[in-house]
């Protein structure tokens, strides 16, 4: 009895041992069927974090599945290095491919050390990406930068990208006084042309610097006025984006000018150079085509200053110009053709323009311009017995008539004036002729006004007798 | 005595009963008319932990009828995990060149895989394969309980 108690638990175990012993088969008595469960089957999908580890530069966070790239707000264009760190994780080599979709801000994203969109990793290796930002284009913009595994198709990841680009600054900046104390400011076009709205201007004259313009200029020019004489002033230029929000270039080169409102003094007298007829004054056939006018100029001109000298007869003139001299001293001022200008009392008139374009007051003077030569006079041989011959005739009333003999010799000139009728009586060689031994004489006769006009010739042929 | 007896004999008949009803003692699955199901191999059928995509997978397992009578064997399966990617998942069944079922792991229910006489072993191919296209299936996990079930045909 003790024994086969004893028995009982034996019995049991074994039954829960045999129980146990059918694994994952079970048999359910009721339906009559039989099951073999199959369990713990798994699938995960690969994965880029299974290739590649991402560390993000300052301008990015997260990993290889979240970055996040915000750049901000860049100067255009730049080139950001090290945005972000790929590292090979995986036991074998691979290639890490970067494609940007957008912005339009960006123009390219690249490993660092092959300069293109793909670098071979070694395992272990690391490559930094960086990204430039596009020349042309400005504003905020948003795309995304994805990186694959190598030319995979599915396995990667595409990261916002995010940043406000600001338009490039202009290249040069030049600055020049002007007249009035104004001073001119011109620059080169921004390379970008998406997105901007144009250019702001900065000036200092040595304390702060503050913005000239209200809303931005269009063009690439802009003339300050708001100046105090003899001040130096800097500026600067930036460019300005469209848009929201509104971005500026860096600055520009800086250029520097002084305001400038004074004139330079006086010519203290202008004159012709090579005025011709009586005192040298006259503008006549000879001159007219080339007069030459000598300024003097005032103490205190520039090298940089101009002279300007006008002939004028009040409907037409004509000017040139030549440099001033460094202080006190003459400036002659030649080729200026008078042709088209009637005669008449003609204004020699000289000024002074600094480079700055202030003009001084100007001098001037008068020329008498005649062009018009006298007729030919007319002219009578006088024979005089044993005396000095003489020629009388008619010219230009106080015309200065002058005889050439030119045969039997040549001799002269003689000269007398006419009156103011225009009568002259000439006296000339002594020519002693017979009556059966004539001598002819030959001269030529002119009259001269008193611009310096000389006339055509008079040829007068005579025989000398007496 | 009397009492050792008795405990011995019903010890007998429980064995006796196990012996009966339970493949795995007996190397049949049923030897009163029942069938039994018994596998090739061991393991689960799939474990992929970096699958790519347009990449496959195949297993074929061969399916023993161990019991002692005909049956229709059947095979079935549930998932959990990532929904999208049970949806995106392939499973092909097929034996002897004919396909039993060709549709997403998240539609499987059950597949007769056809009447097996006592003794009898069909290879049975099963292929999980992920379409192309599918960046957002990362990393997405999912996993599968299969089972094989044999009723008395």
């Amino acid at each position: 009895m003790i024994r086969g108690r004893a028995l009982l638990p034996f019995a049991m175990l074994a039954c829960a041992a045999l129980l146990a012993a059918g694994g994952t088969t079970r048999m359910s008595a009721a339906a009559f069927t039989s099951t073999l469960t199959v369990g713990g089957s798994g699938v995960t999908v690969d994965r880029l974090g299974n290739y590649f580890e991402v560390t993000p530069g300052s301008s990015a966070s997260g990993d290889v599945d979240t970055l996040d790239i915000a750049l901000g707000t860049v100067a255009s264009p730049r080139t950001l290095n090290g945005v972000f760190t790929v590292k090979n994780v995986s036991g074998q080599n691979q290639t890490a491919t970067l494609a940007l979709q957008g912005p339009s801000q960006v123009s390219s994203a690249v490993f660092a050390s092959s300069g293109s969109a793909s670098a071979s990793l070694a395992p272990g290796a690391s490559a930094s990406v960086s990204i430039t930002t596009s020349p042309t284009t400005a504003g905020r913009g948003s795309g995304t930068l994805r990186l694959s595994l190598g030319s995979s198709t599915w396995l990667y990841r595409g990261y916002a990208l995010a940043l406000d680009a600001a338009p490039a600054a202009p290249a040069t900046l030049t600055a020049a006084a002007l007249s009035g104390g104004r001073i001119s400011l011109s620059w080169s076009a921004s390379p970008t042309t998406m997105n901007l709205a144009g250019y702001d201007v900065w000036r200092s004259s040595g304390g702060p610097w503050t913005k000239v313009n209200g809303s931005p200029l269009a063009g690439t020019s802009y003339t300050d006025t708001a100046m105090t004489d003899g001040t130096a002033y800097s500026y600067r230029v930036r460019s300005v984006s469209s848009g929201t929000p509104t971005l500026e270039s860096l600055d520009s080169p800086t250029a520097s000018a002084s305001a400038d409102a004074t004139a330079p003094a006086q010519p203290t007298s202008v004159q012709l150079a090579n005025g011709g007829g009586q005192g040298s004054q006259f503008i006549n056939l000879g001159n007219r085509a080339s007069v030459s006018v000598a300024v003097q100029l005032a103490g205190g001109s520039l090298s940089t200053d101009t002279v300007t000298v006008t002939v004028s007869n009040g409907a037409q003139s004509v000017s040139r110009t030549a440099p001033a001299t460094a202080g006190a001293g003459t400036r002659t001022v030649a080729g200026l053709d008078t042709t088209a200008l009637a005669d008449g009392t003609a204004v020699v008139s000289a000024s002074v323009t600094d480079a700055a374009g202030n003009v001084s007051t100007a001098t001037t003077s008068t020329a008498p311009k005649d062009t018009v030569a006298p007729g030919a006079p007319a002219a009578a041989y006088v024979d005089q017995r044993n005396r000095t011959d003489q020629i009388t005739g008619t010219a230009e009333a106080n015309a200065t008539v002058m005889a050439t003999q030119t045969a039997p010799t040549a001799s002269g000139p003689y000269t007398a004036a006419a009156s103011g009728a225009g009568a002259y009586t000439l006296d000339v060689a002594q020519t002693d002729g017979r009556v059966n031994a004539p001598i002819t004489v030959t001269y030529l006769v002119t009259a001269t006004d008193a611009a310096g006009n000389t006339s055509a010739a008079t040829t007068l042929t005579a025989s000398d007798r007496r | 005595m009397a009492a050792a007896r008795r405990v011995l004999f019903l010890l007998a008949l429980v064995l006796a009963g196990l012996v009966a009803v339970h493949p795995g003692l007996g190397g049949v699955g049923e030897t009163n008319g029942r069938p039994a199901v018994s596998r090739s191999g061991t393991g689960p059928l799939f474990d992929l932990p970096a699958l790519a995509v347009g990449s496959s997978s195949t297993r074929t397992v061969t399916v023993t009828n161990s019991g002692t009578a005909a049956g229709v064997f059947v095979f079935g399966g549930t998932s959990r995990g990532s929904k999208p990617l049970a949806a995106s998942l392939l499973v092909t069944v097929s034996s002897r060149g004919k396909t039993l079922y060709r549709d997403s792991l998240a539609r499987l229910g059950t597949v007769r895989l056809g009447v097996l006489a006592p003794g009898e072993s069909r290879a049975y191919s099963f292929r999980l394969e992920l379409a192309r296209g599918q960046n957002a299936l990362q990393s997405a996990a999912a996993a599968a309980d299969f089972s094989i079930s044999a009723a008395a045909a």
